[in-house]
Formats: C-alpha cells, structure tokens, sequence
C-alpha cells in the first residue's frame, strides 16, 4: 500500500513538475515584429487523419511551431462534415489560440447552403495559398468505350442530351468540375453519385457510369493497366497547363474548352483577430513552406503549394467563392 | 380491472414513434418518387416498419395468455435513475470541474452505491477512485495523446 | 511470388521492424480490448509517427496495430460484456454468458484461437488470390451492394425467432439511427434539430458503448448484482483447447471463415458486419439453436473466425483496386499514399515486394498475437474476480471517456446517456439488439446504395431484379423475411400428413 502511494504521489509530482516546465515555456511567448504570438496555438483540421489536408496541416505546423516559438497542436475534427470545427473558430478568440485549415469544400459548401458560414464574411483571412501543379483533375472513361478524344464525348452528348452519366461525388469537387466542363462544351450531361476516386474508376471499368473527372495520382495505374483512357486535363488557369503525372495529355484550355479549377487551401481566424496578428501569422505559414525541408517533403506528395500574398489572399477567396456560388446555383445544388 | 400489458403499451408506442418520423420527413423538399425515392426513403421505411410491427406487437399481445415476467421492481427503477443522475451529474460538471476532479468523486459515489451488500472499506473505495483516475489520466494523455476534459480554468 | 521473398523476410525480421511491431501489436491489443477505443484509433492517433519512417517499419508498424486491434477485441467483449469495437458485437451474445457461468479461460482460448485462424489464413488467401479476384468488384455495382445489405440485415431477423416483429422493430430503430445527419446524395438534413454534432450522424461508438455498457451495467444494478464468477483453470495451458474441438467445428469454422473473407472483400462492409452475419449463419444451422445466447461456444468461433477473416479479405481490394474495404484499410491506404505508394491495378507490378510484404506482415502479426496472448491470458480472467463496486465504476467512467476521446467534446458522453436510456428502453421492451446494430453499421451503406442504384439505373427499380447477382441475393432476402411463416406452414403441412397416415 505504501508504495502504491509513493508510485501515485511520485506520479503527481512529475505531473505538476511538468506543468509547471509547459506554463514557463508558454510565459516566454515569441514577439513577432512587435506583434503577440500566441502561447499555443491550436489548428481545427476537419478532415481525417492521413488524408492530403492532414499531411499539409501537420508537416508547415511543425515548421511554424519552430519558427514562432510556440506550440502547435493539429486537431482533427470532422464533426458535422466540419461543421463544428468552423463554429469552434468562429467563436474562439481573436489571439491566435485556435484557428481552421480547410480547402475548397469549405466554400462549396457555403456555396451550396451546407454551411451557414462563410470564409470572406465571417473569419479573417489569414492565408490563402494554391495547388503548386498546374493541373489536377483528369477525365476518364472506360478503355473499351468508343470515346477516344473529349471531342468524340461531347458529340455523344449533344446527340443524346442529358444521357451520358458522370461519376460524382454530390457537392464535391469533381462535381463542380463537372458542371464547369458541361458549361464551357454546352452540353447536358447526367451526375450520378459514384462516391470516392477509385471508386468512380471502379464504376467507369463495370460501365456504371461513362466517364468521370478523377485525381491523376489515383488514376494513372489504372491509365497503365490499360483499364481506363485519360481524355484531358483540368487546368489550374485558363490558359491552359499540363499535370506531371500525364505530361503528354492536353489540358482542356488547350482543346478549345474554356474552363480552368485550381484547388485552394485556407488558413482561417477568428473574425475578430487583429490584421497585424493575421498578418503576422500568414508569414509563418508562407516562409514554412519557404523552407526546403518542408516544400521537400510535401512537393513528392503532390501537396505542393503557392502561397498568395496577405492581401491577394481575402480578395481570391471573395473571387472563387462568388464564382461558385453561381456554378452550385446551375447545378442545382444550392438548398 | 382491464390492465395494459407491456407488450401491448410497446405496440402503442411503437406505433405513435412511426407516425412521428412520418410527420417529421413530411416536409422534405425532395419527393418520394418510384424514379427515385430520395432522402424520405430510408426514414420512411423505418417508420412503415414501426406501424405494421407496432400494430403486430400490440395484437400478439393481446391475443397471448403468455405472462410476461415482471422486468424491474419499483427500488430497481429508482436505483437504475440513481445511476443515471449520477453520470449525468458527472458529464454537465466535468465541464467545468475536469476529469482530474469529477472522476475521483463520481468513482467514489458510484462504488459506494454499488458495494451495498457487499464487503467494502470505505479507505479502499477512496483509494480505488483516486488511483483508478489518475492511472486513466496519465494513460490517455501521456502514453496515448489522448486529451481529457480540462477544468474552465485552465 | 517466389523473388520478393528476401525482400520480404529482411524486412520481417529486421530488428528494428521487429520491436515496431510488437509495440504495435501490443498497444492494438490493449486498443481492441479497452471499450471504446479500436484498432483503427489506434491506426489514427499513431499514424503522424509514421510521416516520418520509412515504407517498410510504417506499413508494418501500422498493421500491427490493425491486426492488434482486431485480434484483442474479442477479450472486452468476454470478460466485460461491452464489445472492444463493432467487430467482436456477436461474441458478447455467447462469450460473455460463458464467462459469467465460470468458463471465461475457455470462451478466450476459442476467441485467441478463432481470431489466429481468420487473420493468419485470410492473409494467405489474399496473397495468393488478391490479382486474380479483384476484378469481381468490378462486376458489382450499387444494386448488388445494396440487395447484399438487404441479405444481411434480413438473415440477422430471421434468427430473433418466434418474435419477428419485435425484430423487425429493432432494425427500424437502427435504420432511424442511421438516417440521422445529412443525408447521401441529397444532402437533406434529417432529425438534427439544428443541433450540429449530430449533422454528420451518430457515432458508433456512442451507439455501442451506451446500449451494451451502459444500460447493462445500470440495469444490473437495478435487479442487484449476482454473485461473482467462477474463473476456469482447464484452459489456461498452451493454446487452452483440444484440437477435437477445434475439429468439432471444423464446418462452422470453414463457413464464416469464407463469410469474412467475402464481406471483408466487399467495398464499405467489414468486420462490423461479418461477425453479425457468421453469428446468425451459424445459428441457424445449429441443432442447438435455441441455447444460442447462454454460452454456446459456436458462436464464439463463428463471430471471432469471421471479423479476423475479413482483415484478409478487405486487403484485396485495397492493394488490387484502391478501394478500401473498411476504415482500417482508408487509414493505410491514406497512409502508403504520404509514403508515395499508391494502391491499384499496377502495384502487383510496380511494387510487388512492398504488397506481399503487407500480407506477410498481418500473417506474422497473427502469430505474434497468439503468442502474446498465450502468454498473457492467464491473468485476463482475474478481471472477473474485481468486485462490482470497483469494476462497473471503471467501466462507466471509461464508456463515457472512449465518447470525448472521439470528438474531444462532452456533448458525445451526454449523448451516450441519451442513447444508454434509449437501451434500457429496449431492454424493457424486450426488443433484440443484434438486428438494431447490423441495421444501423448497414444503414449508410444500404441507403446510398440504393439511391446510387436509382440514379445510375435506366429502369428505375426495375434493374434491381434484372441484375442476376442483385435478383438472386433479392431473393434470398425476400426467404429471409417469410421463413418463419414458410417454415410454419411447412410444419402445419407434416403434421396434417403424419395425422392423416396415423
């Protein structure tokens, strides 16, 4: 008994001793060009660990950590489809303690009314960077399929109007693409949920579906395998660019589709933090990225990235989310 | 006397929740259409399931000479809504209180309650609720990361 | 295959990738044991480590603690009558009613045992058939997805004999906990009162915590506690069992066996549901079928056998098509793409030694398992000699921890006591939990499925029936829902013949 006591009390002087040694730490606050860092600061990700957004958050966190002075602690929360996280950091304090890393789906899903907040309207924008490739989705449709150039797909669409069906995930990405595409080609084409990328391929090869827009990472062993035939490529500007994965396969730009999708990260606060904090903030995740060791490691993985500057970041996030606020309404998506 | 029987307040009950989840997906925007049955499809179902099955509990019931054995005495159902005061009590306090010091008090509480009729020294149950926290503290934070709820201040 | 074997076994056996994996598997045992919390928790929380190792300890050390987590479950599920994860549901029905009766050593040997066959051979059976089976899914669209959940969901009533409505009652409950959220497709809000931890649906955990934790441990303290078990010593040396009786259930084992590989290689449907599904086959070919839910240890075998049976089959999609079977293989699937390794049709191709080494890697794993557990399982049933008024407390307060643990939230706990009077609610009404559970793991996926069906179809519900695969599995459901009544009339029929030849 007694040494079960000496075991607990030992136990709760190392825990106080440690306290004690995080709260020091944390009294000793970087300054950053005059402006107050948080102590800690904590990064809501609502998305699950190991995907794409998690790896991002998790490898320029660590760099930012080391570079402020401070610690930073990634949490991922998908309640709500990220409902919850956006509420969190909307009511947080405006000092740097808490703020939201999120992508495109966050201003899809304004867009389509899913979400009642918005990122330009309701937090600060504290960074805003873009994909580094430039492009990222790819169209596919099955090897044995008689479709062999997009041109060959948008003349079976216009000859049957409204019957040739894409794979989509509803009111996600490669649904918008969807609706940008059928736009620029001026054709009705038919959006069936077909769930995640290989899922979507999955479908394509067992003629669920007839085509779909995919990512090129996931998409090239079935290219290689001879099970799909890459068609196109969504370029990230309107003039048009080609993906590494598929060098040789033309951006839609190129083929006379005007029409360009360009994935955004967002690193967002509190409405009511301070420009200069915001500012300061956006430096740190801009030169984390800067540093070799970081943009090494997330570059191989496709996570590249271009970091806009403070000012450009809040007017593109104004830009693409009023631009998809009318593609949602085309698509029938907005509630 | 003519005296409900379990079964039979189970159909009625059963049968009032279908009607409720009928009239809570009446209003959804998307229709229920054999082209597709939409989002009212899957609650609809469950509430069809409640009706027909509802109805079916209630008439076997009726129709049964089977007595049905008493499920709980009158101190079981205040013992059980005891527990579960208790566990409410330590959720809405662990909000502010922590787990490092509603856990030892709602251990304590919780194993006095259940050692009734059994052999039990109080030093042990105080003992029991503290280390019983602590290990789960350092265990889910330290060699997990886990987080566990911290008092408002800090 | 032959030339990746150097590859394979350098990496096994590599010092470094040995004590990776131990911990792991270790730490996976302690995750599947502990309710509430999971090999996939496990995978998740320890997942960032791996960012930084290379491909081979990463992939190794996260499954161990799949494998760990899977193979560790079956132990909460006997000993304290809460499932370590949605995996090990049906082995409380038989398992905990063994340990309550005094045969806890025995009901762990046939758990550590069935868990050793369903991981070790589903592992070869993947390797061996991952390239030439894989194509199947390709063949399975959503009709097929669907009418399968319809199967299952179905069989799982067919065996609360006797009270079909009250059966049938319990799947709707579960569907009604399944429909709250947004919904798929639509994205249409249902049930959440504005409430937004409930936009995303209810969790699992707080479902499976609350009614098999909670409510039990309060309604036990409402009728008064009975006496504290025996604890068996028969089981406790080597493996713990005859091999007769493992013979004995050589068919059962062969059948859910093949029950898990099979749904753990359908796309959305894992362990979760084949130990359910194995639970009522089982059942239903058993002569002893009415003692089922007392102890029987068929179910035992048939409920452990079948989830460890699914690790296997849920890898060939992964590796072969990139299509996860269930959460543990998103998780990896996630993490191999950080490492650069992406999942597909080429990999056998590209990356040939890195795929077989996975499938060595829960192979091994397997046997490290029953090793561990070997060792370990004679201090397990002691659990059963704790008192009450020390036991029931750590386990309420642990049911309730697992929910803030997945959201970091207290909202989950209060909503576990919500769902814990929901239980009790049940208990009273006498309504089976077994149909409940299946319907809402199958929920989602029965639901988008169908309406992924109705969207891709040309002939609306008709494909459904014109699809031979969809038709036939229909059909069976269809049996599985008149069986009772069939086999009424078939008795009424015999015993109208045997009084017309008396």
């Amino acid at each position: 008994m007694r040494l079960m006591k000496r075991v607990a009390l030992t136990a709760l002087t190392m825990a106080m001793a440690a306290s004690l040694f995080a709260t020091g730490q944390a009294e000793s606050a970087a300054q950053n060009g005059g402006v107050l860092l948080p102590k800690s600061m904590e990064v809501q990700v609502p998305a699950k660990t190991g995907g794409g957004t998690d790896v991002m958050a998790r490898t320029l966190g660590a760099q930012v950590a080391s570079d402020g002075g401070f610690h930073v602690t990634i949490v991922n929360n998908t309640d709500g489809g990220g409902a919850v996280a956006l509420e969190k950091v909307a009511n947080a304090k405006g000092d740097g303690s808490t703020i939201l890393q999120f992508h495109t789906t966050m201003l899809i899903k304004t867009a389509s009314g899913v979400f009642k907040r918005s990122a330009a309207n309701d937090y600060k924008v504290i960074a805003v960077s873009l994909q580094k490739d430039p492009a990222s989705y790819t169209l596919v449709v099955d090897m044995s399929s008689p479709y062999q150039t997009v041109d060959d797909l948008v003349a079976a669409a216009k000859a049957a109007p409204g019957s040739l069906k894409f794979g989509v995930e509803t009111g996600g990405t490669a649904h918008i693409i969807t609706g940008l595409f059928s736009k620029a080609a001026g054709i009705q084409v038919r959006t069936v949920e077909a769930g995640t990328d290989t899922e979507k391929m999955a479908a394509v090869v067992g003629k669920t579906i007839d085509a779909c827009f995919v990512n090129p990472n996931q998409a090239k062993q079935y290219v290689e395998a001879g099970k799909v035939r890459a068609l196109a490529v969504v370029a990230r500007d309107e003039e048009g660019g080609r993906c590494p994965v598929f060098p040789d396969l033309e951006s839609f730009p190129e083929l006379g589709y005007k029409f360009a999708w360009g994935n955004i990260n967002l690193f967002l606060g509190p409405k009511s933090m301070s420009d200069d904090l915001a500012r300061a903030l956006h430096d740190l995740y801009a030169n984390a990225y800067a540093n070799p060791k970081v943009s090494g490691d997330l570059d191989p993985k496709g996570f590249g990235m271009v970091f806009l500057s403070y000012e450009d970041g809040l007017k593109r996030v104004q830009d693409t989310q009023a631009s998809l606020n009318s593609v949602v309404v085309d698509l029938g998506l907005r509630k | 006397m003519f005296q409900v029987k379990r079964d039979q307040m189970v159909g009625i009950v059963t049968v009032i929740l279908g009607i409720v989840v009928f009239a809570m997906i009446r209003d959804y925007p998307v229709p229920f259409t054999i082209e597709y049955p939409g989002p009212k499809a899957m609650p609809g179902l469950a509430a069809f399931g409640f009706v027909v099955c509802g109805l079916g509990i209630f008439l076997q019931s009726t129709f049964s000479k089977k007595e049905q054995k008493l499920f709980l005495v009158k101190e079981g159902w205040v013992r059980v809504g005891i527990v579960f005061l208790v566990l409410s009590a330590y959720v809405f306090l662990m909000k502010y209180l922590g787990f490092l010091i509603m856990t030892p008090i709602v251990c304590y509480v919780l194993s006095t309650l259940f050692s009734k009729g059994w052999k039990s020294a109080t030093k042990g149950r105080i003992l029991f609720s503290v280390l019983f926290t602590l290990f789960v503290y350092f265990l889910y934070t330290k060699a997990f990361s886990l987080p566990m709820p911290d008092p408002v201040w800090m | 295959m032959e030339q990746y074997l150097p590859f394979v076994f350098s990496n096994l056996f590599n010092g470094y990738n040995l004590v990776l994996t131990l911990a792991g598997t270790i730490i996976g045992i302690i995750f599947g044991a502990i309710p509430g919390l999971s090999g996939s928790l496990a995978m998740m929380l320890f997942m960032p480590l791996t960012y930084h190792m290379a491909l081979g300890p990463g992939v190794m050390f996260l499954i161990s603690l799949w494998v760990g987590g899977c193979s560790g479950a079956f132990i909460g599920s006997v000993l304290l009558g809460i499932p370590g994860s949605p995996s090990s549901v049906a082995t409380v029905f038989d398992g905990y009613p063994m340990a309550k009766k005094g045969q806890a050593s025995h009901a762990l040997a046939i758990g550590m045992v069935a868990s050793f066959i369903g991981t070790f051979f589903s592992a070869i059976l993947g390797a061996l058939l991952a390239q030439s089976i894989a194509a199947i899914a390709f063949k399975l669209g959503p009709w097929e997805y669907f009418s399968l959940c319809m199967v299952a969901i179905t069989m799982v009533i067919a065996i609360s004999k006797g009270d079909m409505c009250k059966g049938l009652t319990s799947a709707c409950i579960g569907l009604l906990f399944a429909s709250v959220g947004f919904s798929p497709i639509d994205a249409q809000e249902r049930f959440v009162f504005g409430n937004m931890y409930l936009m995303s649906g209810l969790s699992l955990t707080v479902v499976l915590i609350s009614i098999f934790g909670i409510s039990r441990i309060a309604l036990e303290y409402g009728r008064g506690f009975d006496k504290l078990p025996d604890v068996d010593d028969s089981s406790l040396k080597g493996f713990g069992l005859h091999w007769l009786e493992i013979f004995e259930q050589g068919v059962n084992i062969i059948r859910s066996f093949l029950i898990g590989l099979v749904i753990g290689f359908l796309p959305g449907m894992g362990a979760g549901l084949s130990n359910l599904v194995a639970y009522s086959t089982c059942k239903n070919h058993s002569k002893r079928a009415g003692e089922f839910g007392t102890g029987v240890p068929d179910g035992i075998w048939a409920s452990e056998v079948s989830n460890n049976a699914a690790i296997g089959g849920a890898m060939i999609p992964m590796v072969s098509l990139g299509i996860p079977g269930d959460t543990s293989t998103a998780l990896l699937i996630g993490a191999l793409s950080i490492q650069g390794l992406e999942m597909g049709p080429m990999v056998f191709r590209n990356s040939g030694n890195l795929v077989y080494m996975m499938f060595a890697a829960v192979a091994f794993d397997a046997i490290l398992v029953l090793l561990i557990q070997m060792a370990s399982k004679r201090w397990f049933p002691y659990i059963l000699k704790v008192p009450y008024h020390y036991m029931y407390p750590a386990l309420l307060v642990i049911s309730l921890v697992s929910a803030y643990v997945e959201s970091g939230s207290l909202y989950k706990c209060g909503m576990m006591i919500v769902f814990a009077i929901i239980g009790l609610l049940m208990l009273f009404a006498g309504l089976p939990s077994a149909p409940m559970m299946l319907a809402f793991i199958l929920g989602p996926t029965l639901e988008s499925n169908m309406l992924k069906g109705f969207q891709s179809s040309d002939n609306g519900i008709a494909t459904f029936f014109t699809r031979p695969v969809s038709c036939c599995f229909l059909v069976v459901a269809i049996g599985c829902i008149f069986s009772p009544v069939l086999r009424m009339l078939f008795q009424r029929r015999r015993e109208v013949a045997d009084e017309a030849c008396d």
